[in-house]
């Protein structure tokens, strides 16, 4: 219970010389809900974006089970390998042309000249990737590298994929589908399919496990916006994840729907997951959160569980002030 | 040249307009990438694969290009050329997506609109590549030699097999199809006689789908079809089997598409067909310049009205709007090929010269006429010379690259890949956010959809038999943009209805231009851009979503 | 012995490229950052505007208006009553655009006027424009200003029919862009269905009076430059055919030359201080800009001493400049400065920069944002007019492809410039320069490859700042 698995250390972001994260510092418990509040523009969604990698931080650091951020996401192999690839073929080609044109070598020598310039280019990108990740000024941003690692995040306003049906949504979830390899979708046909068998059985079990059976092949832009946010927290339940960031998960949903919400939330929460939850909704973050961190002027103002937050004199003040 | 030339010329427009349009439609219609450049992957296809079944260059001679692999074995052959134009198209397509990927969409557009430019220029400028601004030539496509088909060499008879094998395949998979709809014919039992029996390794629990059900079926009928020739040379017998089998097919598809259908929708439907031949009928009749043009627009301008008239005051009209135009289409059309070509003959009392023209449409599938062939002496119809000419088996060939794509086109956009590209042309972020990468999902579907407007390049250039720089101007992107926003984006089947319906209309303009003096052939061809242009807007204004809308997806995915 | 032209040469040459770009760029980026149509048909406006002053300059090559013409170029009482009430006709449909009846009444002149002051004077204007075009038949000009009001009324109906119907749906700017090459289409096949085939051109009078003489504009003056051990000498030397006469020749000395750069380097960084910080129309850079120039152009003519051309010069090189083309340079600035003037110094400038700020909060604070609209779709229609009558102009050949090509240059300035009126001029010039610098500098590069050395130039840019030099994130 005690274990430590997100750790934000003095997080700093600017916006054009506005100060929206200045020195945050906090730590999030395995296995416990974590609410972050504070007052408006006291930089809680900015905290969330750095945190979950859609933003580059100016300064500070945050560890995800130990590990710094900025070493999660490093570029990954796809990536290297069509960066690499481009890089080589450019100047492979490049040599090549050389080779037959203004060196004039003939065939074979210019089979050389082609290998030599493609070692050279994928060389120059493999080396200049090398610098700079080892620049201590080089930030990486790759917020999807994160959320393989099994820390994901909803979004404020939600962001479900308008012209797929809600059963389509939550089968994009799953990581590492084999289908989604080109080479394994025209060639091993069965397995793909077998996994796509699975995966569908998942879902079809999320949509019970969150009660929206009947909007199964409802585009997800006709939903209403408390379904849009069950359907969101049923995606990111799909992935299987560690850490889940939600960013006011209840804005907009009505009365019982967000009591049922909330009683999944803690529900998941009993199972081992783990939640940092930003809301609005002083009585929902009250009544869910193990611990609450509240936010001011872009730093950490003080953390305690809800009994304290309710009756500390500053936390009042930064609200009224 | 008979009217089922003229048709089947136009089919293997559409096929190829088809399989360029399926690239685009990979790009923008199921990831969201707008490639205002599309035509320079088309480029590259076309030139690349010309440069290996092209001989050495002569240096004494007039053109000149950077390499000629023709006279190397099994290199210099259509289908390494058509392989390596379309991995290089690719490629490139991939190497261009790198840097532009990543922008806006309105600055993606552009800039890739402008690296095709470069490529035409370069094209154009650099003379020792690919013979500067003159046409490159002096190639010919594959087994040309050998046409019209002799039916008495088993080579002909093989070739003649490969014919029947697309054809059959073709149709017994839209019969497979139709053939669970209700209808008046048993469509079941044919479906079993036509497949040959192998039907029954498909359905609920076989292993085969429908699909390669018809390919083997396919497979069947043309090794029956070698086989008859060689030993019995039945050739007409052949032809029209396959021919009435065609009909047949379409018959029943067009019945079930428009099944549903009322009285009045029929017979306003035929209405507008009809009135749209007689406002075309003073370009052929007239005279005067004045009385064709001005007379034909001023027709048109009419009927149009008249549509539009019944579109907003009678409400049944207005839900069957699209319909009629379907059906005014298909009765324009049925005339055009039917009843127009033999009223000539009608009207000077040659019954039977009519009734030849009729049977020769009919049997599209054979070529009559020439010097070599085949001659049968029919009853009612006198004398056939009967021959298989190139472009019927060119148009199988292409027939099925573009169904074979279709179906692994298919295959892609269904499974869990094509999802994630689907998922990308909502929202990104929300692709990223569960752990997949924009990125590399982009440049993948950039990299297949430039490979296929490659293959489309390369089969353009065994088509045309000679390449310009001015085959692969800008306008082509806006005619593949045009073909997907009629078929509807993001849907492949409309790729395929799109380019038929962009190339009938192309091709009955250039018939109607025909009828005017030389002098402003031009002006008239110029105009039906200005039609196409106009019937763009229209399209994008009242039907976004294309003629036949997006693909239904997910609900089939685990039958397969 | 001639002197080789060279890089300075290739510098002017792309100065007007530039500015022709500009004067496209200005409309295409006006209409692509306040009515957010990324505008493919904006070269085809060029063209359209081109083939517009062949019904002055040309009227009997145009099918159908040559049966009222009465010679190649003479139009006929019929045929100058046609382009009267069409140029009539035109300037009060600019007007109409920017708000209808009331706008016709005066309601866009920002203050309050009886209805019949409003219609009177727009009426005479009319009148008075008609009368210019009629009585011009068939000059350059005539035809230059009958192609400006013709673009300035038809131009914004692509907006009141097409893109206002698409933005009321709401749709993304992908679809504006499709929508916009759609209209690409109509415009240019449209001006190929009455055209024809056939290349065209303009046929001016090439000699003007000038100072007594006559001078002719098309033709080209040599502008030597040689730097020699004692100071810099320029000569200026005409040639006809196989003569070449030598018209002046002009010597600074190296001091003379240090002292002007350093008199006119000083007037405009004193200039740039004492306008800091204002926003009046002529900020400080611009300031800057006039005081040094107004410098140089005093010291080359105060310390114009006579020389002569050096036997064994350091360097020589040769600028080849016609009266034209430096008239294009100034037409293009004189239109720039109008702009500029209209932005900063106008009610109507200044809602146009609001509602390029923020569109919503632009209509919210009671801006007639349908009204700049039009606005920006008038001016873009007069700008292209322009560009395109002088593309024909100086390429002495009128095509349907004529701004077709120019649409990629003029792309590549706007989004370089980052979708803004001044960047696309900023973004123009490099693109020009590069165009002809390119080309010179590059051994081996044909013309041909114009174009896509002003796209190279923009594809690096965006690998680097992906948004564009001066766009923000």
């Amino acid at each position: 219970m005690s274990e430590t698995i997100l750790e934000v250390d003095n997080l700093r972001k600017t916006f054009g010389g506005i100060v929206a994260v200045d020195g945050a510092t906090f730590d999030i418990e395995q296995g416990s809900i974590t609410g972050l509040i504070g007052p408006n523009g006291a930089g809680k969604t900015t905290t969330f974006n750095l945190i979950s990698g859609f933003y580059e931080p100016d300064g500070g650091e945050v560890r995800y089970d130990g590990q710094r951020l900025q070493e999660l996401m490093r570029p990954s192999r796809d990536e290297k390998v069509i960066w690499g690839g481009a890089a080589g073929i450019t100047a492979g080609a490049l040599g090549g042309i050389a080779g037959l044109g203004p060196l004039g070598l003939g065939a074979a020598p210019s089979l050389a000249t082609l290998a030599g310039g493609a070692a050279v280019g994928s060389g120059l990108y493999v080396g200049q990737e090398a610098v700079k990740q080892n620049r201590e000024s080089h930030k990486n941003s790759r917020p999807y590298m994160l959320a393989r690692e099994g820390m994901v995040r909803t979004f404020q306003i939600t962001r479900e994929l308008s012209e797929m049906t809600t059963l389509e949504n939550l089968m994009l979830a799953p990581q590492g589908q084999a289908g989604e390899n080109l080479v394994n979708t025209w060639l091993r046909r069965g397995k793909v399919s077998a996994e796509e068998s699975a995966i569908r059985e998942r879902a079809e079990e999320m949509l019970e496990l969150l009660e929206i059976e009947h909007i199964r092949d409802e585009e997800a832009g006709n939903l209403s916006g408390g379904q849009r946010k069950l359907l969101e927290l049923g995606r990111v339940l799909m992935l299987d994840p560690e850490l889940i960031l939600l960013d006011e998960p209840v804005a907009g949903v009505n009365p019982s729907l967000t009591r049922k919400l909330m009683d999944r939330i803690e529900v998941l929460r009993d199972e081992g997951y783990t939640f940092c939850i930003v809301e609005h909704d002083m009585e929902v973050i009250m009544n869910l959160s193990d611990t609450i961190i509240v936010m001011n002027e872009g730093a950490k103002l003080t953390e305690g569980s809800p009994e304290e937050i309710r009756n500390n004199e500053a936390v009042i003040e930064a609200y009224l002030g | 040249m008979a009217v089922a030339d003229v048709v089947i010329s136009f089919m293997v427009f559409v096929s190829i307009y088809a399989i360029l349009s399926y690239g685009m439609n990979l790009k923008y219609g199921h990831t969201g990438l707008l490639d205002f450049g599309h035509v320079g992957f088309y480029l590259i296809g076309a030139y690349t694969s010309v440069l290996f079944v092209l001989g050495p260059d002569d240096p004494g001679d007039f053109t000149a290009y950077v390499i000629g692999l023709g006279d190397v074995p099994f290199v210099g052959t259509w289908i390494v050329g058509i392989v390596a134009g379309t991995v290089l198209a690719g490629i490139v397509g991939g190497l261009v997506a790198l840097p532009t990927i990543r922008l806006r969409e309105d600055y993606l557009a552009i800039t890739v609109l402008g690296i095709s430019v470069i490529f035409q220029r370069i094209v154009q400028a650099e003379e020792w590549l690919f013979n500067g601004p003159d046409a490159l030539r002096g190639y010919s496509p594959p087994l040309k030699s050998l046409f019209p088909l002799e039916m008495n060499t088993m080579i002909g008879a093989a070739l003649f097999g490969i014919i029947t094998l697309v054809i059959w395949a073709a149709a017994t998979g839209l019969l497979g199809r139709e053939r669970n709809h209700e209808s008046r014919f048993p469509l079941a039992g044919l479906y079993a006689v036509t497949t040959f029996g192998l039907a029954r390794l498909g359905g609920e629990d076989g292993s085969l789908n429908d699909a390669q059900v018809a390919a083997l079926a396919g497979v069947v009928a043309g090794v029956l079809a070698t086989v008859l020739l060689t030993a019995l040379d039945p050739i007409l017998a052949l032809g029209v089997l396959l021919s009435l089998y065609t009909w047949f097919v379409a018959g029943v598809a067009i019945a079930h598409l428009y099944d549903g259908l009322g009285r009045r929708e029929w017979l306003a439907g035929i209405a507008f067909g009809t009135g749209f031949l007689v406002a075309l009928l003073p370009v052929p009749m007239a005279d005067s310049l004045a009385v064709k043009s001005l007379g034909t627009i001023v027709l048109l301008g009419a009927l149009v009205s008249a549509y539009l008239y019944a579109v907003r005051n009678v409400a049944w009209f207005d839900s069957a709007k699209i319909t009629v135009v379907g059906v005014a289409s298909l009765w324009f059309v049925g005339i055009w090929y039917f009843v127009l070509p033999i009223l000539g003959p009608l009207g000077n009392g040659y019954v039977p010269a009519a009734l030849a023209t009729l049977f020769r449409n009919v049997v599209w599938v054979l070529k009559f006429g020439g010097d070599v062939g085949t001659t049968y002496a029919v009853a009612f119809l006198g004398e056939l010379t009967i021959n298989v000419d190139y472009s019927r088996f060119i148009l199988a060939g292409f027939g099925l690259f573009m169904g074979a794509l279709y179906y692994v086109l298919e295959v892609t956009v269904q499974s869990p890949f094509g999802r994630v590209l689907r998922a990308v042309r909502n929202d990104e972020d929300v692709v990223m956010s569960l752990g997949k990468d924009p990125f590399v999902y982009k440049i993948q579907s950039m990299v297949i959809g430039s490979a296929l407007g490659g293959f489309a390049g390369a089969l353009w250039a065994m088509y045309a038999q000679g390449l310009v720089f001015t085959m692969f101007a800008p306008r082509i992107t806006f005619i593949t943009l045009l073909i997907m926003f009629i078929g509807g984006a993001g849907n492949n089947k409309g790729m395929i209805l799109g380019a038929a319906i962009y190339w009938g209309f192309q091709q009955a303009t250039s018939q109607l231009a025909a009828f005017f003096p030389p002098a402003v052939r031009v002006n008239v061809l110029a105009f039906r851009f200005v039609v196409i242009g106009l019937l763009f807007l229209v399209i994008l204004y009242y039907l976004p979503e294309g003629l036949l809308g997006r693909e239904e997806f997910g609900s089939e995915v685990s039958d397969e | 012995m001639a002197v080789e032209t060279g890089l300075l040469n290739a510098t002017v040459t792309g100065i007007v490229t530039g500015s022709i770009i500009a004067l496209g760029a200005i409309g295409l980026a006006l209409v692509y950052d306040i009515a957010e149509v990324p505008n493919f048909a904006h070269g085809d406006m060029l063209t359209f505007g081109a083939y517009t002053a062949l019904l002055v300059n040309k009227p009997g090559s145009v099918p159908v208006f040559e049966l009222l013409s009465t010679g190649p170029r003479q139009v006929g009482t019929a045929g100058g009553a046609f382009l009267f009430l069409v140029s009539v006709v035109s300037v009060l449909g600019i007007v109409y655009n920017l708000g209808g009846r009331a706008a016709l009444e005066g309601g866009w002149w920002g203050i309050d006027v009886p209805p019949a002051v409003g219609l009177g004077v727009h009426g005479l204007l009319a009148l008075a424009v008609g009368g210019l075009v009629v009585a011009g038949v068939p000059s350059f000009l005539s035809a230059l200003l009958f192609a400006v009001v013709v673009l300035g009324a038809t131009v914004p109906l692509m907006e009141s029919l097409v893109f206002r119907k698409f933005r009321e749906k709401d749709v993304e700017v992908a679809m504006m862009l499709i929508a916009s090459l759609a209209v690409a289409f109509i415009l240019r096949f449209g001006i190929q269905t009455i055209f024809g085939g056939a290349i065209r051109f303009y046929e001016v009078d090439a000699s003007v009076p000038f100072a007594g003489g006559s001078l002719d504009i098309t033709l080209s003056k040599f502008f030597d430059f040689f730097l020699a051990g004692d100071g810099l000498i320029l000569s200026i030397q005409e040639t006809r055919g196989a003569e070449s006469a030598k018209l002046l020749v002009l010597g600074y000395s190296w001091i003379e030359l240090l002292a002007v750069v350093a008199v006119a380097a000083g007037v405009g960084y004193l200039a740039y201080k004492r306008r800091e910080g204002t926003a009046a129309v002529v900020g400080p850079r611009l300031a800057a800009a006039f005081g040094g120039l107004g410098v140089v152009l005093l010291g080359g003519t105060l310390f114009g001493g006579g020389g002569s051309v050096p036997e064994a010069p350091l360097y020589a090189t040769r600028v080849g400049a016609s009266p034209l083309r430096v008239g294009v340079f100034l037409l293009a600035l004189v239109m720039m400065g109008g702009l500029h003037y209209l932005l900063r110094a106008t009610t109507l400038g200044k809602a146009m920069r609001a509602t390029s700020d923020n569109r919503d909060l632009a209509m919210v604070r009671g801006i007639n944002t349908r009204r700049v609209m039009m606005s920006v779709w008038i001016i873009s229609g007069l700008f292209a007019a322009v560009a395109g009558v002088l593309l024909g102009f100086l390429f002495s050949n009128i095509t349907i492809n004529l701004g077709f090509y120019l649409l990629l240059p003029m792309f590549a300035g706007v989004i370089l410039g980052g979708i803004s009126v001044y960047g696309a001029i900023v973004g123009s010039y490099v693109v020009g320069l590069a165009m002809e610098i390119g080309i010179f500098a590059i051994p081996g590069l044909s013309a041909t490859y114009r174009v896509p050395v002003a796209f190279v130039i923009l594809l690096l840019v965006l690998l680097v700042k992906p948004e564009g030099i001066t766009g923000g994130s």
